[in-house]
């Protein structure tokens, strides 16, 4: 059955080169992955080299005056992106939403033009200034997208009446992230990757590695990642006197990244809380098993002593026992290889595509319109009214 | 041995003394350089290093491009109800009270009076750096001269402490004593001057605390999975300490009777407990047994234990 072709609008904060989290990666991907059935215009902020987003995408740079990052910069962002988007006329289906630094954009458009809103809630906020625009948008989107159950519970825990959430994976390039061609040299590489934050969980990964060095001397720890905890945990790692056996690689990405995949024993993800877990997924398409807490996503991902371990949140006796059986034991790290990567096939983007594709149409064949329910309208209107005076002045400005 | 002091204003004299009081009282091999706060990036992973992580506070840094005095400084409070909101920032005139600050290496030592309080609005329940001697930061008057002098005497020995106690630490994986100078110092990021003028005046290489001299081994490794096996915890002081009251903790996926163990060992001297130990892992898992002195029970968490390897059988 042939699909007429649909013109989506996409109000991004990310977008390759610049891209700091699983979000841009996310745009990048899936607007790729659609641009056949779908015709995208992309707002993304004006940062300029934006060389590798393709021709067959709309690209809209929007410009905003220079300022602290922070939920007004945001807004006033949105104010932009809208009077771009009023400028250029847009005939679209559907208006498009990645968390919320851009969700305000598509309330208002959504109001203006009278097109249904698809949020895509990637990270769920924990900062009230940015929950706050969160909830605007998961109580005026017609459709919640979120990347895992775990991210849907947390959202449906919050009791506010959303209209409809459904569960989009993010993907993985099966085709960059393969396992190697050859065969293991026998070094003992342990590997993480990730931002340096307090929620990844790196200083247990350190104690952890601590007590494997006991069981397997030769093992390394490479630590692939930048962010303000660098420092700290190189001064963890010197107490715990291993900081010679770590290397601090900073952030890696492409083939260096794949590499790095390929030649590590195992990858050990022991975040505190992880919404998804794109990381145990790039491993597990190169064929490297995955040491994870578990939490999130990643309890979704990982089948415990099949494709990889979970391991308690925070304990990391149990994750040095984890890593080092890995480490120790090449037929089960070699079954292990083969699980992972069976598994990570089942995430490609084209899927996520697909399944997106799909909930595009249902949104739009959809009959709400754009009329919200009353219960979203009042408590929408009380959520602004808890905003400090300049956030409430600009939302108002925006709203009104 | 590079110091930085982080200026808001360029400030010779105060580099100045603080390479003379650094050559004179930490190594004759520091260099003081001066950093500017356009790129602000370091500085807040040196910040951010003096936190615990248990205050739950990230700092971040950026950059305007088009403004004088461009960086804005925010710092996020993920723990609810304490420090009183989500994130407070700092731009313009603000950064300021952020400099001047001193690191020597990877290490922040010295902001300026008021930090602090500057960073989380009050610190009467909490503050957020921790003391100088545990790894934190001194907040120094920077105008007063004999203030700096102290404050960098205090500090030659701490970092002289914190280094013997690195050494210790990073000799549990490398034989230092068969290692020459310029490897630890590279391992140990430090510069070969540094490490001959800590160890000068050793008579050892490794310093006689407690921790790093007391030796444990346990036998058997293995024993039946969900039941008890009669094991024998020896433990070694080879320090010349004697350690009275002592707590020995272990930790691992395994019930042990009797626990906690406590017990006295006489200086250079060994002794034998009998436990029983039963496993609830099946296979090969680490236990970490570490001992506690009973002026350090507080820290207990803290301190580094020695990880054996057990194996249950079915």
């Amino acid at each position: 059955m042939s699909r007429s072709r649909l013109r989506v609008a996409v109000f991004s904060s990310e977008y390759p080169p610049h891209v700091y989290g699983g979000l841009g990666t996310h745009v990048a991907e899936m607007t790729s992955a659609l641009a056949g059935p779908v015709a995208f215009d992309l707002f993304v902020p004006a940062q300029g080299d934006y060389s590798t987003c393709p021709s067959t995408i709309s690209l809209k740079e929007v410009a905003v005056a220079e300022g602290e990052n922070n939920a007004l910069l945001w807004l006033n962002y949105c104010k932009a992106a809208i009077d771009l988007a009023l400028r250029a006329a847009l005939d679209i289906d559907l208006l498009h939403c990645h968390d919320w630094m851009t969700v305000i954009a598509g309330i208002k458009l959504r109001q203006l033009l009278n097109k249904p809103l698809v949020f895509n809630v990637h990270l769920p906020q924990v900062v009230k200034a940015y929950q706050t625009l969160e909830q605007l948008g998961l109580l005026c989107a017609d459709l919640v997208l979120v990347n895992s159950v775990s991210v849907a519970d947390e959202i449906r825990a919050r009791d506010l009446p959303v209209q409809r959430i459904e569960i989009v994976p993010n993907g993985v390039d099966l085709e960059s992230f393969t396992p190697s061609c050859t065969t293991s040299d026998g070094a003992q590489q342990v590997l993480f990757v990730g931002r340096l934050v307090p929620q990844k969980g790196v200083a247990v990964l350190l104690q952890a590695f601590r007590a494997v060095l006991a069981r397997c001397p030769d093992a390394k720890l490479v630590i692939a990642g930048d962010g303000e905890m660098e420092l700290f945990l190189k001064r963890v790692a010197s107490y715990l006197g291993i900081r010679h056996r770590v290397s601090f690689v900073s952030w890696q990405t492409g083939t260096s990244l794949v590499e790095l995949y390929r030649k590590a024993t195992c990858v050990v993800i022991p975040s505190f809380y992880e919404p998804f877990g794109i990381v145990a997924l790039e491993a597990m398409a190169c064929g490297c098993p995955v040491v994870a807490s578990s939490t999130g996503g990643l309890r979704e991902i990982v089948n415990d002593g099949v494709n990889g371990y979970l391991v308690p949140i925070g304990e990391y006796l149990p994750l040095a026992q984890r890593i080092a059986s890995l480490l120790l034991d090449r037929d089960r790290r070699a079954a292990m290889a083969v699980a992972a990567r069976a598994r990570a096939a089942e995430y490609s983007w084209r899927r996520s595509a697909e399944q997106t594709l799909d909930l595009y149409e249902r949104v739009i064949s959809g009959e709400n319109g754009s009329i919200l329910p009353e219960i979203n309208r009042q408590v929408s209107a009380s959520i602004v009214d808890t905003m400090d005076d300049d956030a409430r002045r600009i939302m108002t400005g925006i709203l009104n | 041995m590079i110091a930085t002091i982080f200026e808001f204003e360029p400030n010779e004299s105060l580099r100045i003394l603080f390479q003379d009081l650094f050559r004179q009282y930490v190594s004759s091999s520091v260099t003081v350089q001066s950093e500017p706060p356009y790129n602000p990036l370091r500085y807040i992973k040196l910040l951010q290093a003096a936190i615990p992580p248990e205050r739950g506070i990230s700092l971040t840094a950026e950059t305007f491009s088009v403004y004088a005095y461009r960086v804005y400084i925010k710092a996020y409070f993920s723990i609810r109800n304490i420090y009183g909101g989500d994130y407070r920032s700092f731009l313009g005139s603000d950064v300021s009270e952020f400099f001047p600050a001193v690191a020597v290496q990877d290490r922040m030592v010295f902001v300026p009076v008021g930090l602090a309080r500057t960073l989380v609005g009050s610190i009467d329940e909490m503050p957020p750096f921790s003391a100088l001697k545990e790894g934190g930061v001194l907040e120094l008057d920077y105008q007063n001269e004999t203030a700096i002098k102290n404050a960098v005497q205090v500090l030659a020995e701490i970092l002289r402490r914190e280094f013997m106690h690195n050494l210790q630490a990073y000799s549990e994986f490398e034989n230092a004593a068969e290692l020459d100078l310029q490897k630890i110092a590279d391992d140990l990021n430090t510069d070969i001057d540094y490490v001959r003028h800590v160890l000068k005046g050793e008579t050892r290489a490794f310093e006689r605390s407690a921790y790093g001299h007391i030796g444990f081994e346990l036998t058997p490794r293995s024993g039946p999975l969900n039941h008890w096996t009669k094991a024998t915890l020896k433990l070694e002081n080879n320090s010349d300490t004697d350690l009275t009251n002592v707590l020995v903790k272990i930790k691992g996926p395994v019930s042990v009777l009797r626990e906690p163990i406590r017990t006295s060992l006489p200086a250079h001297s060994t002794i034998e407990e009998t436990i029983s130990i039963k496993p609830h892992d099946p296979g090969e898992f680490p236990i970490e047994i570490s001992c506690v002195l009973p002026e350090d029970k507080s820290f207990a968490d803290w301190i580094r234990g020695k990880a054996i390897w057990f194996t249950s059988t079915t």
